[in-house]
């Protein structure tokens, strides 16, 4: 049992002006595979290296397994970590890499070779176990990474960007054969990543940070589709949430968003806003095209088309604000023509125009999604 | 001939800690740090060799092979920290972090993995440091009188300043040969190593 509970932890770097890390808190579940998103600078690797006993804390605490580790060396959290740059030892054998960490345990040599053996089996390293790392590929390296890493069989997995510096191809094939061997593991795992495509595809769940802080944490699905702010819809998803400015008014009880000069229908939520501006945040695949005129769809103007194989990329102006939205392949979309829009209803997100705060279901709703 | 790799050893020992303190810290002053141990070397030999003579003489070191190596590690200490600072520093901290997130102390992860890596270029120091010390015969001169502590280019050149001049020049080819045998060992150790770590 590995659940990892991180309590109010601050970190600020000597000669830094904001806390790279600020009060966060999270829990881990055992067995759970986290991710933590962020843009660069956004303090999840200071976290990843907190956890892993590499920087030290501030303020906060962290415990591993119901213990303590907030001031523990590395060697006495029973973790194993994959790092961006592999870090794997160049003057060991691949054998001797995978075998570093079980050597430094003291098992014995049939253990160690036995155990060496089925992780390279694994990872499929076994035609260079004999070799030095500065005879393989990046890719072969980063295999020895991970087989370094999964040979402890650890508690806990953390892994700093290990696929960042592959090549796009093999990223996609390790991604998938990240995940399935860290579900065999079955180590609680916290992955960091800027690329919300490997966070959307490999985590249970996703935790997206920005300037240090913790802004959303729930399940791929949630984060993509009620993202918590105008920040995260906007990181997440490719292309980005689509955010529109309108105006929140109420007339006999029912409250509507007028975005310009049309009629959106908005929760009942939206009546404290009356009066004032709001964004409107729907996603590209959430909007669909009309090549005539219907009568309850929003007019526009095409600007761009993107053919992008299996859709179409329109990006579209309402009145002066652009939104970008899918379609299929055969839509008449012609540059400067006119089309009509629908956004799904229940598609249609609400954000704060100044904090960027989604206006909806309480906080609660949206961690527990 | 003994005191040249003393003086290399020991500079090395005393110089690798400061340089990997260098490399990995940074303390506060650490770039003034580094000028000022470059400053050390601004003092002409000369008009350091004296003071020193009279010191040793107080402290009962003088005369002996301790004089010698002293102020030839003196001297050849601030090249062996910033040359083995920059080794060390081309040495990545994530090896050293990995290291310990597999079970190694501090200590572990330096032993067994940094050190190894940083053979090469701590060899190709201790090198410098002897040639160092092996072309330094001023001081050596100064701060010696009995044959038994003199380093061997200073006690040569003394004994030659009173022969022939044929001796003169075999002699100063005769000083070539240590050096040359003690950098052809040491290269082919350093090409083996850096070959196999660097790509």
């Amino acid at each position: 049992m590995a659940e990892i509970l991180i309590q109010n932890i601050t970190k600020t770097y000597a000669g830094g002006k904001q806390p790279a890390v600020n009060d966060v808190n999270l829990t881990i579940r055992d067995g759970e595979f986290m991710v933590l998103l962020g843009p660069s600078g956004c303090g999840k690797t200071t976290l990843l290296r907190m956890i892993a006993g590499l920087e030290y804390t501030d303020a906060g605490q962290i415990s591993i397994g119901g213990r303590d580790v907030t001031d523990l060396p590395p060697r006495k959290r029973q973790i194993a970590m994959v790092f961006q740059s592999y870090a794997v030892f160049p003057h060991q054998t691949v054998f001797e890499n995978i075998a570093f960490g079980l050597r430094m345990r003291k098992e014995r040599d049939a253990d160690v070779k036995r155990k060496v053996e089925r992780s390279a089996a694994l990872l499929q390293l076994e035609p260079y176990v004999e070799r030095y790392p500065a005879q393989l590929s990046g890719g072969q390296r980063q295999r020895v990474a991970v087989a370094r890493a999964i040979v402890m069989e650890p508690k806990v997995l953390l892994m700093d960007e290990p696929l960042s510096n592959l090549d796009a191809l093999l990223r996609l094939h390790f991604r998938a054969d990240l995940k399935k061997l860290v579900q065999d593991l079955k180590a609680t795992t916290i992955y960091v990543t800027h690329d919300q495509v490997e966070a959307l595809s490999l985590g249970d769940r996703i935790a997206v940070m920005r300037q240090g802080e913790v802004i959303q944490c729930s399940s791929p699905m949630a984060v993509y589709d009620r993202p918590a702010t105008e920040f995260v819809g906007s990181f997440i998803g490719n292309p980005p949430m689509n955010f529109l400015r309108g105006r929140v008014e109420r007339t006999n009880g029912h409250v509507h968003v007028t975005l310009h000069e049309h009629v959106l229908t908005a929760p009942p939520e939206l009546a404290q806003h009356a009066g004032r501006d709001v964004l409107i945040g729907i996603r590209a695949e959430n909007i669909e095209a009309e090549a005539r005129e219907t009568p309850d769809n929003l007019p526009a103007r095409t600007e761009v088309v993107e053919p992008l194989g299996s859709h179409l990329l329109v990006t579209a102006a309402i009145g002066d604000q652009r939104l970008k939205l899918l379609t299929r392949t055969d839509f008449p979309a012609q540059p400067d023509g006119p089309l009509w829009l629908r956004p799904e209803p229940d598609k249609l997100r609400w954000f704060e125009v100044d904090t960027g705060r989604e206006i909806g279901p309480t906080p609660q709703q949206r961690t527990e999604a | 001939m003994r005191n040249s790799l003393v003086v290399g050893l020991l500079s090395l020992v005393l110089g690798a800690p400061a340089g990997y303190a260098l490399a990995r810290f940074p303390f506060r002053g650490r770039d003034s740090f580094k000028v000022l141990i470059l400053s050390t070397r601004a003092f002409p030999i000369v008009i350091l060799s004296i003071p020193l003579a009279v010191t040793f003489i107080r402290w009962g070191l003088y005369d002996t092979i301790w004089a010698v190596v002293l102020a030839h590690t003196a001297l050849a200490l601030p090249t062996t920290i910033l040359v083995t600072s920059s080794i060390f520093v081309g040495v990545p901290k994530d090896l050293e972090e990995a290291a310990e997130t597999l079970g190694c102390t501090p200590f572990g992860a330096f032993w067994r993995v940094v050190l190894p890596l940083a053979l090469p270029g701590l060899a190709a120091a201790a090198i410098f440091t002897f040639v160092l010390s092996w072309n330094e015969v001023f001081a050596a001169t100064i701060l010696t009188i009995s044959t038994r502590s003199r380093t061997l280019p200073a006690l040569v050149l003394a004994q030659l300043n009173n022969s022939p001049l044929p001796f003169h020049f075999a002699g100063g080819f005769a000083l070539v040969v240590p050096s040359l045998i003690f950098i052809l060992l040491m290269r082919r150790y350093l090409l083996n190593m850096w070959g196999r770590v660097t790509k």
